[in-house]
């Protein structure tokens, strides 16, 4: 340890120093050798100045048990963030880590061509750029939908077929319409296709 | 470890980066966290948070929650206010990291607005632990503000943490899409969908694929490069000011708001200590203002338990008749 340790001393446990080794108390480079609160005359440029020496705490090392604690807990950070990637306050901070080349929307129209809510046909999308769950105590709804991916025709008619009569005995039947971003050049994305299924409740 | 490293460890400085810190943390948290549970409905995860071993009972409970609300706001005044240490710096920490374990514990989406703050006050309550009894004198003899209180240590751990955070971000993508990843297209489709609407950063994105992919490549290198700053000072402001930018760049993108840990950034990366050395010096020439008080009299200790503690560059003198 290199304290200044000519104006080093301890008392009442306290390691004190009136400078150690900084120039805290002039910015005219006086070094001030005082231990205690006390008033220093000092004589500089012909002038005499009177400045009150402030008692400063100096630190002690860092104590064994104080480094330990350090690195244990920066070694837990860094096991705990890659081991289990989001275990509060621990992250790997995997916001947008997925590598999605398109995704879809969904829309919901009753015979009427009102449209219907996403949730009730478990259509919703769930991603915010965050793994799905990861990290949180309640796993997000179901949905088909899942960013990066589109279903196929079948899938998604056997998924909308299975909710439709449960969740709405009243319609005969559903048109959902997909739509896929993607690629429309080498430059840009757009939408890439746009389709239309008619979905019956007898599955049809 | 070698001798340079140990010796970044033993250099102690000034408190203010580690006060500053403390201070926009715990006021940004205490006015800004909501306050109440989220009610989420869904299956629960078996792993989210270090709290998710507690019974359900106890993770969903308002009442349990707005206790450790309450007690963290009561507990950061008391920590700002340098009173009860360092039971009131530990209490802070505990209440914090329990309201916010138990709002993902609710939730099921999160953001990672919160992780680096709590990592960065557990920090600075070991400061707070190891070294109470000398803040406790520097507050006495009125000398916090120019002693040298502030661990090496401390600094360097915070410095690895938010680094860390960092160069952990370029790993999960690394990790999850190997170094396909930075093609542009992936970029392009985020902003298509969740994109700031009049930002010309992303018309330029969303217009030519090649700027995508190489701002992906300057994100990855960015974040990886963090952790270098920790073992490379030389490096660190360099690295400082990418960061920034990139917290510049997803709030224009995309809207996101990543405040505090901007302000974390900001206040480890840049040679802060230096530069109060010789504002303080500066601020020693400056004239004081003088507040004369009656001697012994309650308002002279309250303005000298306010001046010690909030005069950073001791420009306010008491003196008594």
């Amino acid at each position: 340890m290199h304290y200044a340790s000519d104006c080093r001393t301890k008392s009442r446990g306290l390691y004190s120093c009136a400078n150690p080794g900084e120039k805290t108390l002039s910015r005219r480079g006086l070094l001030l050798g005082a231990h205690k609160q006390s008033n220093t005359t000092i004589p500089m440029n012909q002038d005499t100045i009177t400045q009150s020496t402030p008692d400063v705490v100096v630190l002690p090392p860092p104590s064994r048990i104080a480094l330990v604690s350090a690195v244990s807990f920066a070694v837990c950070n860094l096991l705990l963030s890659i081991v289990f990637e989001d275990l509060y306050p621990f992250t790997i901070a995997p916001m947008f880590r997925d590598n999605p080349q398109l995704y879809c929307d969904y829309q919901v129209l009753d015979p009427q061509g009102t449209q219907l809510s996403l949730r009730d046909f478990q259509l919703q999308r769930n991603y915010d750029g965050n793994p799905l769950g990861l990290g949180a105590g309640v796993r997000p709804p179901h949905s088909l939908d899942t960013f990066g991916s589109v279903p196929d025709e079948a899938m998604l008619i056997a998924h909308v077929s299975r909710i439709l009569p449960a969740s709405f005995p009243e319609l005969r039947y559903v048109d959902v319409v997909q739509t896929v971003t993607g690629p429309v050049d080498e430059n840009r994305v757009g939408i890439v296709k746009e389709t239309r299924y008619r979905v019956n409740a007898d599955g049809k | 470890m070698g001798n340079e490293s140990r010796h970044a460890l033993n250099l102690n400085f000034k408190p203010h980066v580690g006060q500053f810190v403390l201070w926009v943390l715990l006021v940004h948290e205490m006015v800004l966290m909501r306050g109440d549970l989220p009610c989420s409905e869904g299956l629960r995860n078996n792993l989210a948070t270090i709290l998710s071993f507690l019974p359900t009972e106890i993770l969903t409970s308002q009442i349990v929650f707005l206790g450790f609300r309450w007690l963290f706001v009561v507990a950061g005044i008391l920590w700002i206010l340098q009173l009860l240490l360092p039971i009131s710096s530990w209490a802070c920490v505990i209440a914090y990291t329990i309201t916010i374990g138990m709002i993902f514990e609710n939730s099921s989406q999160i953001s990672h607005t919160k992780n680096l703050a709590n990592i960065v006050l557990f920090v600075h309550a070991l400061w707070y632990h190891f070294h109470a009894s000398e803040i406790r004198t520097a507050l006495a003899r009125d000398t916090f503000w120019v002693s040298s209180i502030y661990p090496g240590w401390i600094y360097t751990l915070s410095l690895f943490c938010v680094a860390l955070f960092h160069s952990n971000a370029a790993l999960a993508k690394v990790l999850e899409s190997g170094f396909r990843w930075p093609n542009g297209l992936s970029l392009q489709l985020w902003i298509e969908l969740m994109g700031r609407e009049g930002s010309v950063v992303n018309e330029l994105i969303l217009s030519n694929r090649s700027v995508a992919a190489l701002m992906q490549w300057v994100v990855l290198c960015v974040e990886a490069s963090a952790i270098l700053a920790v073992f490379f000072p030389q490096l660190r402001v360099a690295i400082g000011v990418a960061l920034l930018g990139l917290y510049i760049g997803i709030a224009d993108s995309f809207g996101y708001s990543f405040l505090l840990n901007a302000i974390l950034v900001a206040a480890f990366f840049f040679p802060w200590p230096k530069m109060i050395d010789r504002v303080i010096d500066a601020a020693e020439g400056f004239p004081k203002l003088t507040f004369t008080v009656e001697r012994g009299s309650r308002l002279e200790g309250i303005l000298s338990f306010v001046v010690r503690r909030f005069d950073v560059l001791r420009l306010i003198k008491l003196s008594s008749e």
